[in-house]
């Protein structure tokens, strides 16, 4: 657990082409710890003006016994070409082919790891072509903007309801009060599930989902974990043979009676694709919501000009993924060896894509630490990922976050942060990011 | 107007599926957009267009209609 021994490597002429291979510097592994998920920005910032890839050590929180080393990658070139490249693989269960291949008893927090990796193999998120290619055209082709645009009534009923529940009040929590069951109800609408019966998994669906192939140190958690995922396995089957035996309109309802030459989704894939669909949707778009809400009322200025031309809202809402998406990055195993402007990466080494990283990156961006929500942007942030495996749910997710926000300039012109900084990190910080209380003052 | 899919540049994000099924199509081969129009006309075009701008690999484009 050193410090930055190596860094000198890479850091001399990172893009010099033809220089032959180096070696990734080695970033120093205490910066990766409670302050990073605070704040990522200064660390991510330091990695991409230091040389295109490292090491870094995400061993915060987690049992050591699984490697929580990735090679990291900063740059926005190199994040598009990544996330394009097929030699890095979307297979999750890569992680714990060691654990399960050597035969022996596995802990707790590994069991933990294998549990939370099964929910999700065989997902769209978690294969690769030709897989890939066939379950996510069913998912787009169920997934329409027809069917979002028919659900934005009923998102606006929701929010309308959540900030009415807080009549009478001065101080909320916009995360417990609003994003959360907003997010919880509205992917529970799209696939027809009962919200209350969903939240009982919450640790299943949010901070222990999506620990980026990493087992949690801690064995209470890991065994809380374990619980939540095989409630909600349960749940997911269950109402899948509902459906089966009576549709109901919803997107689970049509895709599963989708017959395609004879080929349908399996039952396992269904089941799957349910655990995706609620993990991909719910804990992101509450951060999104959380982080966007964030960014806006430490800017007052910018808060008020969106006040005073709500027109501006979608393109705000583009900016806050740009500027501070609730997705820190995402995970990919090797193929093969290969090279990253310049720099080598090994066959079976775990990459982490940091969108993060590239949405601030100056060789991009003009004033990349700048939010302002009027600016426009002729390229795409990468929020919401790029290439294959591009969120589906991004106009979803981005017209929750129109509703919350917009909702809340409009009723409470005086919402401000109860506290410059506010509430706690979740209890296992994750790559889906963001706080898990933001305490408002409303008049 | 006339719709023009870059097939070289196209990463199959599936954006212009999701705004515009009468227009877009995903192939079952390589997971790549396929246009079932490449002249939609009417609410047709207007969600093409929309999915013009939807596409975050640029890879839909306008073309002057072709003489009929």
């Amino acid at each position: 657990v050193t410090g930055t021994a190596g860094a000198a490597d890479a850091a001399g002429a990172p893009d010099a082409a033809g220089a032959g291979c180096q070696h990734a510097a080695e970033a120093a592994v205490a910066e990766v710890g409670h302050g990073f998920f605070r704040d990522p920005y200064p660390l991510l910032g330091r990695l991409r003006e230091d040389a295109p890839v490292h090491i870094v050590d995400f061993a915060y929180g987690r049992d050591t016994s699984v490697d929580t080393r990735r090679y990291v990658i900063t740059r926005y070139a190199d994040a598009v070409a990544a996330l394009t490249d097929p030699r890095l693989s979307s297979e999750a269960e890569r992680a714990v082919a060691g654990l399960t291949a050597d035969g022996g008893d596995v802990t707790v927090t590994q069991r933990a790891l294998i549990r939370s990796s099964q929910l999700l193999a065989g997902s769209a998120a978690t294969v690769d072509p030709p897989d890939h290619t066939r379950l996510r055209r069913m998912l787009v082709r169920a997934f329409s903007a027809k069917r979002v645009e028919r659900l934005r009534p009923g998102i606006q009923a929701i929010t309308d309801e959540l900030y009415d529940r807080q009549a009478g009040r001065d101080e909320i929590d916009l995360v417990a009060d609003v994003a959360k069951p907003l997010s919880l109800r509205v992917v529970c609408e799209l696939l027809g599930l009962d919200h209350e019966t969903v939240e009982q998994f919450r640790l299943a669906t949010g901070e222990g989902s999506v620990t980026g192939m990493f087992a949690p140190a801690d064995e209470g958690f890991a065994a809380e974990l374990i619980r939540a995922i095989d409630g909600l396995e349960a749940y997911i089957a269950q109402v899948i043979e509902e459906k089966r035996a009576r549709p109901a309109g919803d997107l689970l309802s049509d895709v599963i009676a989708v017959r395609e030459d004879g080929r349908g989704l399996s039952e396992v894939e269904l089941r799957k694709m349910t655990a995706l669909l609620i993990l991909a949707a719910y804990e992101t778009t509450v951060h999104l919501i959380g982080n966007g809400t964030l960014a806006l009322l430490r800017h007052p200025q910018q808060a008020e000009r969106l006040r005073a031309d709500p027109g501006l809202l979608p393109g705000a809402i583009v900016g806050m993924m740009r500027y501070d998406g609730p997705a820190l990055g995402l995970t990919r195993y090797a193929l093969e060896d290969l090279e990253v402007s310049g720099v080598a990466i090994p066959r079976g080494s775990y990459v982490f894509i940091a969108m993060a990283a590239a949405n601030r990156d100056p060789r991009q961006w003009a004033c990349p630490e700048r939010f302002d929500v009027t600016r426009r942007f002729a390229d795409p942030h990468l929020g919401f990922g790029y290439g294959p495996h591009y969120c589906l749910g991004a106009r979803l997710a981005s017209a929750e976050a129109e509703s919350a926000i917009g909702t809340l300039l409009r009723r409470y012109p005086r919402a401000r942060l109860a506290a410059a900084d506010p509430g706690a990190l979740p209890r296992q910080a994750s790559f889906v990011r963001g706080v898990s209380e933001i305490t408002l003052h409303l008049t | 107007v006339r719709i023009v899919a870059d097939r070289e540049r196209c990463i199959g994000s599936g954006q212009c599926v999701l705004t515009e099924p009468s227009v877009f199509d995903v192939s079952d081969e390589d997971g790549l957009v396929v246009l079932l129009s490449d002249q939609p006309e009417g609410d047709q075009e207007k969600g093409a267009r929309e999915a013009l701008r939807s596409c975050p690999a640029r890879a839909l484009s306008l073309a002057p209609e072709e003489p009929r």
